[in-house]
């Protein structure tokens, strides 16, 4: 009766817990990415689900040398959002290590193999129809990654890092919605 | 038998308490004092993790997750430290040092106990490793991640950032997934009796630690039931946070599966029955997982 009792259990711990792996709530991503002179690489894009009165990014990466200096932080594309960005700081600094300071959408004195760490709440500006503007969406490339996949004569949503004073391209992460993309364009995990 | 008269038995660990705290001091906001020193980083969930580093991820090449390993190094040294230490003294790290499980554990303390949540009788070993299976199979095969979506390790800390005014830090519970996480870690944590709850059923580090603490059993220290001098009075049943002791047919038993060492039972047993120590002769009689 005891072993019956515990391989039940087990089997609906089992069960539950590959529902909540495999479910995705879709107001919150996480994308990881490397920033570089040569533009960058994002290891996925953020996938959320359209219809949500906001949502949370998350995104952690590593700058790549030999790049250094200010680094600028846009959300640009559409559907338009209001947005504000923040990085993760300790309450209260030691200032054993030196870190990037995030000042307005600037991260000021970032240096080579710096890691960052930033978090991107966001909503959207007016309540347009995102599935009438993606009706005619491009298809995404062969890896449905670094994709201009977006509205129809729109530029994509995506977190762009530039760097600040020459204005060169670091990194862009497309943002998606995992609910309008075509088949094939939906890659990536999140959480 | 008389209750034991002997102050310094009562209590194994009279200072875990403090011990609890470091561990706060020490991975925990406002000070974080070990993340800052080292990574540079202010929780869990910079640079390094100390769960996430062994998964294989979607599309990971071999080169990325050996890469993963170095880089975590700090999460790769801590989680060995932690089976070393198992392996001869128990799980001394959840029951001492632990910051999610000492906050959450610290947390019950100031709720009555009448408004906690009693879990004993939830089976908690098919739960544990139910959701470890899960926990580490879904990514290599794609089914998803139980990682970051559901952890204490990233929730605690923000719950404490956040209180402190950090706007990072209350971003993470602006979302679902957030949600979802402060509530496991308030109805598993600081509501649960004992507050160990989480520990119990869904912490990866403690079901690593359990496997430890049980199959190393033989070899090192543990908290153990003298039969001798057990007289089968119950009373260590309900404080144990972990559920771990049960009345068998050869009297009660202790389930290394789940045991801490915190010492909860031996402050109450008044027959100087339980002890953390080596196995003994009176102690030897091994059943099912579990040790008397």
């Amino acid at each position: 009766m005891f072993r019956w009792k515990t391989i039940v259990v087990f089997v609906l711990a089992v069960a539950i817990s590959a529902i909540a792996a495999n479910y995705r709530f879709g107001d919150s991503a996480h994308a990881i990415g490397m920033l570089s002179i040569k533009g960058g690489k994002a290891r996925h894009p953020f996938m959320i689900t359209s219809g949500k009165d906001g949502y949370t990014l998350i995104m952690t990466g590593v700058v790549l040398p030999p790049y250094q200096g200010d680094v600028k932080v846009v959300l640009e594309g559409s559907p338009a959002m209001n947005y504000a960005i923040y990085d993760s700081e300790p309450v209260i600094d030691l200032g054993i290590h030196r870190k990037p300071k995030l000042e307005g959408s600037i991260l000021r004195g970032v240096q080579s193999r710096d890691k960052l760490a930033l978090w991107v709440v966001m909503s959207p500006q007016s309540e347009q129809d995102l599935e009438a503007l993606f009706d005619e969406s491009p298809e995404s490339d062969d890896e449905g990654l670094m994709s201009d996949i977006g509205p129809a004569g729109h530029e994509p949503l995506k977190l762009g890092f530039y760097a600040a004073d020459s204005g060169q391209k670091l990194l862009n992460i497309p943002i998606l919605f995992a609910d309008l993309q075509p088949e094939g364009g939906s890659h990536g995990s999140h959480h | 038998m008389a209750p034991t008269t002997d102050p310094a038995r009562r209590g194994m660990f009279p200072k875990r308490t403090v011990y609890l705290l470091l561990g706060l001091a020490l991975f925990m906001p406002p000070m974080v004092l070990l993340l800052q020193a080292s990574t540079g980083d202010d929780s869990f969930c910079g640079s390094w993790c100390p769960r996430m580093f062994f998964l294989w991820r979607e599309g990971s090449s071999l080169s990325a997750f050996l890469f993963g390993w170095l880089r975590s190094w700090g999460g790769v040294l801590l989680v060995f430290a932690i089976i070393v230490v198992s392996f001869f003294f128990g799980r001394l790290w959840c029951s001492h040092l632990c910051p999610i499980g000492g906050f959450q554990e610290l947390g019950n303390r100031l709720i009555p106990n009448k408004l906690s949540i009693p879990f004993g009788s939830i089976p908690a070993v098919p739960v544990r490793y139910g959701y470890f299976a899960v926990y580490m199979i879904a990514p290599v095969i794609g089914l998803g991640s139980l990682a970051c979506n559901y952890c204490n390790f990233a929730a605690v800390p923000r719950v404490v950032a956040a209180g402190f005014g950090s706007p990072a830090d209350i971003a993470y519970f602006l979302r679902t997934a957030g949600m979802i996480n402060l509530a496991l870690l308030l109805l598993l944590g600081i509501f649960a009796r004992g507050g160990r709850a989480y520990c119990n059923f869904l912490c990866p580090v403690g079901a690593i630690d359990g496997l430890v603490n049980r199959f190393s059993s033989r070899f090192g220290k543990r908290v153990r039931i003298d039969r001798h001098s057990c007289t089968d009075c119950g009373k260590c049943v309900p404080v144990c946070p972990t559920t771990s002791i049960s009345r068998k047919e050869e009297g009660h038993q202790i389930d290394q599966l789940s045991c801490l060492p915190c010492g909860k039972c031996q402050e109450v047993c008044d027959d100087a029955a339980i002890n953390y120590e080596k196995r003994t002769c009176s102690s030897t009689v091994a059943a099912q997982g579990a040790t008397p």
